[in-house]
């Protein structure tokens, strides 16, 4: 029986490597192309369809603004109602929709450990100035083990901002 | 002492005490304990201070941080009761680490807390939102005087701390 040359095989998948590679780096290329704005404006919480306490409200909004700061991606950052936003030209805009909320217990979790998380699933959509979607993806804070309740509003936040972080470079950057 | 002399002392003393009535009714009112846990500019997180309610602003001051908000600005006010572990901070982290689960068995013993949440729009009309964290039942008595001073509430004080129907929400 003929062997086939150690040193061909290792040839022939060194080519193919190369070729898959040449082929497949246009399309990453495509994929990690990021957005850029010079500003962003963060809405309101919609809660219409799921009824979300005041302070989870309140409290997922404000760390929304927070953490879209802290990934240092916009110039400026304008809440909902803030007349500076209109004069932005390039403007994208934060909307957030909740559609599904469990309060849990922090006793419950302090005691039993596995029960009693609280949880928060929100759709996130960022838009630019003709309202035409981006970003379009559901997002889910939860506190399971440790922490107050409030706290999935702070994860949640945390995993909006590492989407902002995936999508947008910083303009100039 | 005769008669007029006595009531002489009697109307001094009454002109003397009305000043002083009406210093006392301005003076605000102030909460102590109260715990900052977010939306107030240029104050920490989870910071423990004073919130006084008066002359049409509702005032957080904690040492040097101070942070106002015009009441006429505040859209609404919401009140919440919830409880909190009794032994927190450090030395509840602490406790974590004591033997026999006595962690677990310290959670069991809780207090009452009262939950704030003030919806406003600052003069450019920017939408904002502050949570404070107050002793149990004072939470009522700062909305009471907030809504007295002009600020604006949906649900009315003796509404608030009824439960909202639960059955409704969707679980994600």
């Amino acid at each position: 029986m003929r062997r086939i040359p150690y040193v061909s095989v290792v040839l022939a998948l060194f080519g193919a490597f190369v070729i898959a590679g040449w082929v497949a780096t246009p399309a990453q290329a495509q994929q990690t192309k990021k957005l850029k704005a010079s500003a962003i404006q963060v809405f309101a919480v919609e809660c219409d369809e799921v009824k979300l306490p005041p302070a989870f409200e309140m409290a997922l909004y404000e760390n929304l603004i927070d953490q879209v700061r802290k990934t240092g991606k916009f110039e400026r950052i304008y809440r909902d109602g803030e007349r500076g936003a209109a004069d932005e030209a390039n403007l994208v805009t934060l909307h957030s929709k909740v559609l599904g909320f469990k309060e849990g217990s922090e006793r419950l979790r302090q005691v039993t450990t596995v029960a009693g998380a609280t949880s928060i699933k929100v759709h996130v959509r960022i838009a630019d100035r003709s309202g035409q979607s981006l970003v379009d993806r559901d997002v889910t804070g939860k506190v399971v083990f440790f922490g107050e309740n409030l706290r999935a509003t702070h994860n949640l936040a945390k995993s909006v901002a590492k989407i902002v972080r995936q999508n947008f470079q910083k303009e100039g950057g | 002492m005769t008669k007029p002399l006595q009531r002489i002392l009697l109307v001094a003393g009454c002109l003397l005490a009305c000043p002083t009535a009406s210093v006392v009714a301005q003076e605000p009112v102030a909460t102590s304990n109260v715990v900052h846990v977010l939306g107030l500019e240029g104050v920490k997180k989870k910071t423990k201070g004073h919130l006084f309610v008066s002359s049409g602003e509702v005032r957080f001051e904690a040492g040097t941080a101070k942070a106002e908000v015009a009441v006429a600005s505040i859209q609404d006010i919401f009140t919440n009761a919830d409880n909190k572990r009794l032994i927190g901070g450090k030395l509840g982290t602490l406790a974590m680490f004591a033997p026999y689960e006595s962690d677990r068995f310290l959670s069991l013993f809780r207090r009452g807390i009262d939950v704030l949440t003030l919806k406003y729009r600052d003069a450019k009309g920017a939408l904002h939102g502050v949570i404070f964290i107050l002793p149990k039942g004072q939470a009522p008595l700062v909305k009471k005087q907030m809504v007295a001073q002009g600020a604006h509430a949906s649900i009315p004080v003796e509404e608030e701390g009824q439960k909202p129907d639960t059955k409704q929400e969707r679980k994600p």
